[in-house]
């Protein structure tokens, strides 16, 4: 009886330990610990990588860095990052870079909750809005000395490195943003319709054009309604409707979103609609989707920008691809050349990384590295993707693609921010509402530019 | 077991649960009830602006529109819900050849992850690519194709069935407990008596089975009140929020829009429906009970 009692008692003491023990399981650092209900966040430790390959620390002081990426699978969405990361941690081996990836819809939601409990990582990626947030309440280190000191300005291409209004440097521009068409030539040709970037289609042209491709059952533009904010095409239209010209007075309140150039370009996002140019099930399905769809041949073009093109080029058709920023517009706000051309999103390094300097000199020497000469190769000709920083290998041993792409960024078209790198952060989800409202006809274009003007007042 | 029956024990085994649920539940409301009296965005210091989140709630449209796509989830299921898994759970009562395991596979889509649920069913009720339809295209009746999901109008028709289909088993087991509580004694003395199977079912069966049907109910209530993931993967609360329910949309105006002492009163509120509902529900049914 003695004994019973006494293994009732041990069999207690361990269930309650583990008990304990699951609990602060729950509360361990990386992805987890922010309780976000991240759907898709994938935890990637370089540093066991490559095992053949990794050399022992040559000194005892190991410096770990955590970098957040705004995608779920960095590997295949940022190989250049991915490599980058992979061939630095290879020539400092007294660096070793976690990197944590999660969907950009929930990255952002992650980033403010880390904030909040302290959990913020060494390096993220940032939305520039966010990073102008995170600035104002001190979780941010400055940049701007060692940006200058290292030389780190002269790597980026005119334009895009952005300065803070007090000249400081926060947030380090990411990877090339040119917001575009992926158009499937094949298509293109087998109904005889002519290159809209050959043939600088207008809007009426883009509309008429593309329902050729209606009238024979071909998505004329494959996007995932799912993802909101599927919708950097249109952004880029919006800037040719004057949002760059604007923006300063609208965020001020001097000027109103319930604008006759605002009215006309929310009134051709209802044109878009109208003519079918989305999928029939465009609320069901994700920007991955619709790619994956556009990548298998359905759909004449795709709506989609440069930092797809690793992916893009996984398609049969992939020497058959062009790419196009989109129509001009004859009522538009002044160049029509105008377009979404900058570095997306930011890089930031921490306060809390800032305060110890080994961790802040191993990620200003990543930074510099990854903007380097070395660095933008990886991104070029390993990686296949662009950078906003200057290429000075030769570019025509590049894939034909790449270079197609790449003559996208560097052509004569004036490049802005994305327009909802300009607004007030929690202010793109409204807008995003607001253009899929108009494109789904559940808004009028009135209604659409008042929910924006409503929001700022709010 | 004297040592386990002790007060002074028995507290102290009592002690890690209870600060738990202290820690993560009631804190959690506090702190939510906090921040719903301010105009907190996620970062900084939140400013107290009084009772003005909890009036901007009724002339808020997406939150009508959200209450509304609720509501319709919550009648339209309780009506297919409870006599389907009563049903259900009848049949499980049933003695037959492989019944053990029919219950453990009747058990499944409730322990499906609710995301991984929503993802099937998104490839079931897409209106274009999904199984049924592609169903219908192949029996030659594309004309029975409807915007299952996406739509203005269907989408909370369509949550519900998804709804059912994820908890119809988590309630036939606490049917199936309750039938199992019946003695066989009354049956036989009804049987006796020239009872035949329905009106033992409606006249023995379901009058000594009201206090499961009230637990039923009240769970059914709370679960339906917190419908989160299936929404959330079959359509995200749109298009243009037209499919949110109240804390889908909730989950958007906190995280998506950094609004977080708007979502935490709309939180606060869902907190209080639900313990209105429930609890009046219950409090209501026991006393006729009693009656």
């Amino acid at each position: 009886m003695k004994n019973i009692m006494l293994y009732k008692r041990i069999f207690a003491f361990f269930l309650a330990l583990i008990l304990v023990l699951s609990l602060a399981a729950c509360t361990s650092s990386g992805a987890s610990s922010s309780g976000i209900p991240s759907s898709e966040s994938s935890t990637t430790d370089s540093s066991e990588e490559d095992e053949e390959s990794a050399v022992e620390p040559v000194s005892d002081e190991v410096v770990t860095l955590t970098l957040w990426e705004y995608v779920a699978d960095i590997e295949r969405t940022a190989p250049g990052v991915y490599l980058c990361v992979k061939q630095f941690m290879e020539d400092h081996p007294n660096v070793i870079i976690d990197m944590v990836g999660t969907a950009s819809e929930e990255h952002n939601k992650k980033v403010l909750l880390a904030s909040q409990s302290g959990d913020l990582p060494d390096m993220t990626t940032l939305e520039w809005s966010m990073m102008r947030e995170l600035k104002a309440e001190g979780f941010l280190a400055d940049l701007t000395d060692e940006v200058y000191n290292r030389g780190i300005d002269d790597f980026f291409v005119p334009g895009v490195l952005q300065l803070e209004e007090d000249n400081t440097i926060y947030g380090l521009p990411y990877e090339a943003c040119v917001c575009c068409y992926f158009y499937n030539k094949e298509i293109f040709d087998q109904y005889n319709v002519g290159y809209p970037d050959v043939e600088e289609w207008n809007w009426d042209e883009f509309i008429n054009n593309c329902q050729v491709f209606v009238e024979n059952g071909v998505t004329p533009v494959m996007c995932g309604g799912l993802s909101p904010w599927n919708i950097g095409i249109q952004q880029s239209f919006l800037v040719r409707y004057g949002f760059p010209d604007y923006i300063e007075k609208i965020n001020s309140g001097e000027m109103s979103w319930v604008n006759d150039d605002f009215l006309h370009f929310f009134e051709k996002m209802q044109e878009y609609g109208e003519k079918n140019m989305m999928p029939s099930n465009v609320t069901t399905m994700d920007y991955f989707q619709a790619l994956d769809q556009w990548i298998g041949g359905t759909g004449a073009m795709v709506s989609s920008g440069v930092w797809a093109v690793n992916q893009v080029a996984e398609a049969e058709f992939a020497d058959q691809i062009g790419v196009w920023h989109g129509p001009v517009f004859e009522d538009g706000v002044g160049d029509k050349h105008r377009t979404v051309k900058s570095g997306t999103i930011c890089y930031g390094v921490t306060a809390k990384c800032a305060e110890d300097t080994a961790k802040f000199n191993a990620a200003m020497d990543f930074f510099e590295f990854f903007y380097g000469e070395e660095g933008t190769r990886i991104h070029y000709e390993e990686g296949n993707t662009l950078t906003v920083t200057k290429y000075s290998g030769d570019k025509s041993k590049l894939s034909p693609l790449l270079q197609n792409v790449g003559a996208l960024v560097d052509d004569d078209w004036t490049g802005y921010l994305l327009c909802t790198d300009m607004m007030p952060a929690g202010t793109a989800d409204v807008f995003y509402d607001a253009v899929w409202g108009v494109m789904l006809g559940n808004y009028t274009p009135q209604q659409a530019a008042e929910q924006m003007q409503a929001e700022y007042d709010s | 077991m004297r040592w386990l029956s002790t007060i002074r024990n028995k507290l102290i085994l009592h002690i890690p649960s209870f600060l738990f649920f202290t820690f993560y539940s009631v804190l959690s409301v506090i702190m939510a009830i906090y921040y719903s009296f301010t105009d907190f965005k996620g970062l900084g210091t939140p400013e107290f602006i009084g009772f003005r989140n909890y009036s901007r709630i009724f002339s808020d449209a997406i939150f009508l529109t959200a209450f509304n796509n609720t509501l319709i989830i919550l009648v339209l299921s309780s009506v297919i819900l409870l006599p389907l898994s009563f049903a259900w759970a009848y049949i499980l009562d049933i003695p037959f050849k492989g019944n053990g395991l029919v219950k453990v596979m009747s058990f499944t889509p409730y322990v499906i992850a609710p995301i991984i649920v929503g993802t099937i069913w998104l490839f079931i009720l897409d209106p274009e690519i999904g199984l049924l339809s592609s169903f219908f295209r192949a029996i030659g009746k594309p004309g029975w194709i409807h915007q299952w999901i996406g739509g203005d109008k269907l989408t909370p028709y369509s949550v519900t069935i998804v709804w059912v289909w994820q908890t119809m088993c988590f309630h036939s087991t606490i049917m199936l407990a309750g039938l199992k509580s019946i003695s066989h004694d009354i049956y036989e003395a009804a049987s006796v008596d020239g009872a035949g199977r329905i009106k033992t079912i409606f006249f023995i069966t379901l009058p000594l089975m009201k206090e499961t049907f009230i637990t039923n109910i009240a769970l059914q209530i709370t679960g339906g009140l917190k419908i989160f993931e299936v929404v959330n993967e079959l359509t995200g609360g749109g298009p243009n929020h037209k499919s949110e329910t109240l804390i889908t949309y909730m989950y958007s105006i906190t995280f998506s829009r950094y609004k977080y002492g708007y979502g935490m009163s709309l939180s606060v509120l869902v907190l209080i429906i639900s313990a209105v509902f429930s609890i009046g529900y219950i409090k209501n049914a026991r006393q006729k009970l009693s009656d």
